[in-house]
């Protein structure tokens, strides 16, 4: 016995429906729209084809399949990253300021900042610092609010001549070339300077340790991304030679630094090295082929291409990183 | 075909017409002020001038300076702490005050104002709690189909058409209605305790008049040319609104009224269901927002322009404190549960081909929804649409009756005279440019129609020629700029101003930090219209991007990318060209003067 509904028959000696007709031919269709998908996909592939980049390299559509970019996360990127590099033409780019009228300026800038907020997540772990005081110490003005912070806790008063010497340490002149832990050591000299010459202060040398420990470490970062405020890659290419050297003269240097009443060695190797440092690898390994590209001729398309696997590389990393969350609370 | 709605599609809302009991504010008691005024260097209150550093926080105060400069001065100079509150922020009404530079004449100049007019203060959120309230006893319930007042279409009509009008033998006009809101709060409202969902299913026939409710139609065949190049409907694709494909059929929620403007526009319209109901009610507010335009009215003709624009703000804020749903979170699992609740609540539904990584871009609160995770989990924030703190029709039928009152006069303009071009429309005014040899005759029939009475239009300007960039942004001038605005960056006195600073304070952790951010015009221009040269005419013409059934998200992003790297430059190169033009103009006249004066 059956009965039917049009597009199933029902079969009681197998106590279950039977599909027939359209249901059956649409099964069919999306089996063989199945078996076409791999094919539209190859098609896809091909059409974005090879994805010129820096230094003479360049990346598959395929390749990047295979690292789980979709062509249609390929395509935000690209747009996320055209929205940034922006136009080029001379009467906008005269108007908006020399400091920002080259596609290598937004090409640095973007890539610097595109990371930044990871690299400063990695540091204040690092450094077993708060996420918001980390944040907070990377605004111009966030230091200050957490130098105040450091002064009201310590029972100093704030007053010009305090906050005069804070800003002249804070502050550009003279800075040229020296290193975020070389700044932080003047900022160390100067706290204890105020401690000292307050008069209702026991001196610089009983300042808490872990709030003084805190704030050099805040203070460090901050330095560590004003030096990162990039505009070519001359500039970069300066700022990571600087480093080179400074990490030279501190391996030359026995010298070994007292902290927590222990003696670390290469404690001030540990310390100076750039934030790029921590930046996602997507963005280290772009800027580092934006380096060696060799010629002060760079085509947009090859930048465009470059910042857009940046953006991939962030696609990829909040994609593993909310998979690693979800598996933690399960 | 193309959907127009507040997000992609319709919500699954109930259909029973379930009715709730509109839940009243309570009162709540403001925080006292503690007066303080700043300049570079010092602070003044009730106990002297100190330096500027001595600033503090005083416990169960609210510090209050008289101008956003002075607070920001404070904030800089004391990072970290909470800065004051800004008496020209929370009165945005009071007559303009400037920067005087020295924290003792400011002191006594806020001790002045608050003097002069403290007792016509009203904290805006008060003030829309109070007015709530008068709803709420007025209307007592409301069904929970009112949730499809939300989820309709809900912007007005704000839309450029031309970029630049320079041709010499034509001028500009400008018109702009008087209370445009509080005139459509005048118009009937559909019962919101009465609403009851009805299936149709049938086209609109010749004479039908329909009841009052919200009307899903499905429109087709545009047959005048003012809608095809005046197309006011929206579809959201990409995370914004575009213009609406026409050459399609339109699935869209409209009012009767709509409906009864748009009939004589398109060939069928098709009513699928409608939520409607059979009595209708007034406005709670409408006999006060009357009241109110008629006190504005009076202040003007007394010279009082800082009551005057209280009564206009506080017009404002009655058209819209119906509109205050309550945002709670919802935690979900997986992301695709969340997206499934965000889909049978508001509408929300993106194509298959937006990845998530953009998809999750518009989702970040900039449309009122915030999709994020936490712990693992996907949090969704937003409205509840069967809040019984907000009744969504009242709002909803203010905006699109004045999008309609808009349109009929546009359409009524271009039928005024011929060569009529329509080049700027922004929620209650628009620009139109027409050959001088007729703007005569159009004078009087524009002076013959406008009065200052609630609800009709005045002739704001009439100039030579007009630069429109984008809504918002635009200076109409002829000899020097004679009316201009500059969204974001401009201020009233500065035709030209191309950036400005903004000081913001951001709360991070227990420290107030002031953030310190340029706004540069080009960086903040829409690259959501191409420029495209009429051969014709000689204009350069604007148009949205216009997406259908077929559109892509790569189409819309190719769109988006190549009005980036075109039009945005051509339109900062007519602005830049505008600015020479009328400096070497006004060099021009001085030098004429003084060569007057030598002779």
């Amino acid at each position: 016995m059956s009965e039917s509904n049009g597009t199933s028959v029902w079969v009681g000696d197998l106590d279950c429906c039977i599909g027939i007709g359209y249901n059956d031919d649409d099964d069919y269709d999306q089996d063989n729209d199945r078996a076409a998908q791999p094919d539209l996909l190859k098609i896809e592939l091909d059409e974005i084809g090879e994805l010129q980049l820096l230094a003479g390299r360049a990346i598959s559509a395929l390749q990047l399949y295979e690292k789980s970019i979709a062509p249609s996360e390929w395509r935000q990127a690209i747009h996320q990253s055209e929205m940034t590099i922006g136009f080029s033409s001379p009467k906008v780019l005269q108007h908006e300021g020399e400091r920002t009228n080259s596609l290598v300026t937004r090409f640095v800038r973007g890539m610097l900042n595109l990371g930044r907020p990871y690299a400063i997540a990695r540091y204040a772990r690092w450094e077993r610092l708060d996420y918001p005081s980390a944040l907070t110490a990377t605004l111009p003005h966030g230091i200050s609010a957490l130098v105040n912070q450091l002064l009201a806790s310590e029972a100093i008063t704030r007053r010009r001549d305090v906050d005069a010497s804070i800003r002249a340490v804070f502050g550009s002149n003279g800075m040229d070339g020296m290193v975020a832990y070389r700044r932080t050591g003047l900022l160390q000299a100067a706290l204890h300077r105020i401690a000292d010459d307050t008069p209702t202060h026991p001196g610089g040398t009983k300042l808490d340790r872990n709030r003084m420990r805190a704030i050099l470490a805040l203070a460090r970062l901050h330095f560590s991304t004003v030096e990162l405020r990039l505009g070519s890659l001359e500039e970069l290419q300066s700022l990571l030679s600087g480093y080179e050297a400074e990490r030279a003269i501190a391996q030359r240097d026995d010298a070994r630094i007292t902290t927590n009443g222990r003696l670390i060695q290469g404690w001030r190797l540990r310390h100076l090295q750039p934030l790029l440092n921590l930046y996602p690898y997507s963005i280290r390994h772009g800027l580092k082929r934006a380096l060696e590209h060799g010629s002060t001729d760079f085509d947009r398309k090859a930048l465009v291409n470059e910042l857009a696997l940046a953006h991939c590389g962030i696609f990829r990393m909040r994609l593993t990183r909310n998979a690693k969350t979800l598996v933690q609370a399960q | 075909m193309s959907r127009v709605y507040r997000f992609h599609g319709p919500a699954y809302l109930p259909v029973l017409a379930d009715s709730k009991l509109l839940r009243k504010r309570k009162k709540g008691t403001v925080t006292p002020f503690y007066l303080v005024a700043a300049d570079t260097y010092s602070i003044t209150d009730k106990d002297g001038t100190r330096p500027i550093e001595a600033y503090q926080c005083v416990p169960g105060q609210r510090s209050l300076t008289l101008t956003k400069r002075e607070s920001d001065l404070i904030a800089l100079s004391n990072a970290g702490v909470q800065p004051p509150v800004v008496l020209e922020d929370l009165h945005p009404w009071l007559p303009e005050q400037r920067y005087l530079n020295d924290s003792a004449s400011s002191f006594q100049a806020i001790k002045l104002i608050i003097h002069r007019f403290s007792r016509h203060f009203m904290f805006a959120s008060q003030y829309c709690d109070e007015k709530w309230n008068t709803i709420c006893n007025a209307l007592r319930k409301k069904s929970v189909l009112d949730a499809r007042f939300f989820t309709a279409w809900h912007l007005p009509i704000q839309d450029v058409h031309v970029l630049e009008e320079r041709r010499l033998d034509r001028s500009v006009v400008s018109i702009d209605f008087n209370g445009m809101y509080p005139a459509c709060m005048q118009q009937p409202f559909p019962k919101p305790s009465g609403l009851r969902l009805v299936r149709l299913d049938r086209y609109l026939s010749d004479s039908e008049v329909l009841a009052s409710g919200l009307y899903r139609c499905i429109i087709e065949g545009p047959v005048t040319d003012s809608i095809t190049r005046h197309n006011p409907f929206r579809s959201f694709h990409s995370g914004r609104h575009l213009r609406a494909r026409l050459d399609e059929p339109v699935e869209v929620d409209l009012n009767e009224f709509e409906i009864e403007f748009y009939r004589r526009h398109f060939q069928s319209i098709h009513l699928v269901e409608a939520v409607i109901s059979d009595k209708v009610v007034s406005h709670p507010l409408a006999k006060e927002v009357c009241r109110s335009f008629a006190r504005r009215r009076n202040y003007r003709n007394q010279d009082n322009k800082a009551l005057a624009d209280r009564e206009k703000y506080l017009a404002t804020l009655m058209t819209s404190c119906a509109h205050r749903p309550a945002r709670p979170c919802h935690t979900f699992e997986a992301r695709d549960q969340a997206m499934g609740a965000l889909r049978a609540e508001y509408g929300i539904d993106p194509p298959n081909d937006e990845p998530e990584v953009a998809t999750n871009i518009w989702l970040q609160g900039r449309k009122g929804i915030k999709l994020g995770s936490q712990d693992g989990f996907t949090v969704v924030q937003g409205p509840n649409l069967r809040d019984a703190s907000a009744c969504f029709l009242l709002g909803q039928r203010i905006v699109a009756r004045g999008r309609i009152v808009l349109l009929e006069m546009m359409e009524r303009i271009l039928n005024s005279a011929p060569g009529v071009e329509i080049c700027y429309t922004n929620i209650d005014s628009i620009h139109f440019s027409l050959p001088t040899e007729n703007l005569e005759s159009e004078l009087a029939w524009l002076e013959s129609e406008c009065s200052d009475a609630l609800g009709s239009f005045k002739i704001e300007c009439v100039t030579r020629h007009g630069l429109w960039l984008e809504p918002g942004r635009y200076w109409l001038y002829s000899d020097d700029v004679e009316k201009f605005r500059n969204r974001s960056v401009g201020d009233q006195k500065q035709p030209f101003k191309d950036h400005a600073i903004h000081v913001v304070s951001r709360q991070l952790g227990e420290l107030h930090v002031p953030i310190r951010s340029t706004l540069r015009m080009e960086r903040t221009m829409s690259p959501s219209r191409s420029l495209t040269a009429d051969a014709d005419t000689g204009l350069i013409r604007q148009r949205l991007i216009e997406v259908g059934n077929a559109t892509t998200v790569e189409d819309v992003l190719d769109e988006l990318e190549q009005n980036q790297q075109r039009s945005t430059p051509i339109r900062i190169a007519a602005f830049l060209d505008l600015r020479e033009r009328m400096r070497s103009s006004r060099f021009a006249a001085t030098k004429r003067d003084d060569d007057t004066n030598i002779m």
